[in-house]
């Protein structure tokens, strides 16, 4: 979490006063963490920024009915899970070969087996283990994707993912159970390789 | 110390590079500028909060009551002008000839309805005023007759080309009279009245006919 509570409430505040420049100060702190979420979602640098982008434009569309002590995060990533989901139904009805589907598609697989790394067979099998858990996480349903990615990357309590989702504590514990299940039961032939 | 879970560990180590963020806010502010809605629009908004609703719909409704209170103010106005300088007339036989019973009435009718009179201050002031009526049309007779004898010696003057001046002046002279006994009756009527109303009534009396006590008739000309 990259800012404390106070400085979101300031900034919120300014912005529903009518100084807009706080927006560009939110966009500032918060435009990595949503990045991250929103490539992990989707696994497509070019919808993570186009959804993370649509996230700022719809808070400032909403500033005047958010409340002075709204929790800024929480409402960031509920906006941006939910335009994850609608983006990820859209591209999975509307199939498209993205040119950076992977992250290490950028590299041929020629240079990256002329690693320098001393075994270059043991970084192969770190891509194919990273691919297959990229894989994996895009077979969740939304819900256990979401929490899985706000609980492991954004560090959020289950409280606030609670709030993203609409769900308990105890509802999100079970997800991430149920995430991290499907998970390894997707990943299991590789972890026993 | 128990070792960490593999799924974590591979987890951890799923750290893509991110994209480039830069120009985002440009990006954002572009997307704003293109959906921000128009004046109009903005209004629309605007009303579907009740609050603002409430507060356009209170200030239009007050906003119709004082247009109503004012247009309801600026006609009784009128009227009451109009009956005023009726008023005068009936008082005044400088402005016009005296009024008759009929116009008498509804002008004291006015001037009850209006200055709030109780019966007994409406019955006095009649009483003044119907014998202040009898008074004008008894000068309004004889200054007929002035006005017939002037015409009759400008025929003469016309026809004959002279004429008696002093019998002229003279006639001048019974005009002068006449319209100054009016004009000293007329004051005292309304000294009279006022003097029976309430200080509140007699302001707003003395509002009404001031114009006509505070200018003596002017001495004729021709």
């Amino acid at each position: 979490m990259p800012a404390d509570p106070a400085t979101d409430r300031a900034d919120l505040a300014a912005l529903r006063r009518g100084d807009e420049i706080a927006l560009n100060r939110i966009i500032a702190r918060w435009e990595r963490p949503l990045i991250g979420f929103a490539f992990r979602y989707l696994g497509n640098s070019a919808d993570a920024r186009d959804q993370v982008a649509e996230t700022f434009v719809r808070l400032y569309q909403n500033r005047e009915r958010l409340d002075a002590e709204s929790n800024l995060p929480g409402w960031l990533f509920t906006a941006l899970a939910n335009l994850c989901r609608n983006r990820s139904r859209w591209n999975h009805r509307h199939p498209t070969v993205a040119i950076d589907s992977t992250g290490n598609d950028t590299l041929p697989l020629s240079a990256q087996l002329c690693s320098d790394e001393p075994d270059p067979r043991a970084k192969l099998q770190r891509v194919e283990m990273i691919e297959a858990l990229e894989k994996a996480v895009a077979g969740l349903a939304h819900d256990l994707k979401t929490t899985l990615l706000l609980c492991h990357y954004e560090h959020l309590s289950h409280r606030e993912i609670g709030a993203v989702l609409g769900c308990s504590e105890r509802g999100i514990e079970t997800q991430l159970r149920r995430a991290r299940q499907q998970l390894r039961a997707d990943l299991g032939s590789k972890f026993a390789t | 110390m128990p070792s960490k879970d593999p799924l974590d560990e591979l987890l951890d180590r799923w750290n893509p590079e991110y994209p480039d963020t830069s120009g985002l806010q440009r990006d954002v502010w572009q997307r704003i500028a293109a959906v921000r809605p128009g004046i109009l629009a903005r209004l629309g908004t605007s009303f579907r909060r009740p609050a603002y609703s409430f507060l356009v719909g209170a200030a239009c409704a007050l906003a119709v009551l004082a247009f109503v209170e004012w247009h309801e103010a600026r006609r009784q106005h009128q009227v009451n002008t109009e009956l005023a300088r009726q008023y005068l007339r009936l008082i005044d036989p400088a402005l016009g000839a005296p009024s008759g019973a009929d116009s008498m009435e509804r002008e004291l009718a006015w001037m009850r309805d209006e200055l709030r009179l109780s019966p007994v201050q409406y019955a006095r002031i009649r009483e003044l005023h119907e014998a202040l009526n009898l008074e004008l049309v008894a000068l309004e007779k004889e200054r007929l007759q002035v006005r017939q004898e002037t015409a009759a010696l400008e025929d003469e003057r016309r026809t004959e080309g002279q004429v008696d001046f002093l019998v002229f002046a003279g006639l001048i002279k019974v005009r002068q009279d006449i319209d100054l006994q009016s004009f000293h009756s007329m004051q005292r009527l309304v000294s009279a009245t006022a003097t029976i109303m309430t200080p509140e009534q007699r302001r707003r009396y003395l509002d009404y006919v001031q114009a006509a006590v505070s200018i003596p008739p002017q001495p004729i000309a021709d």
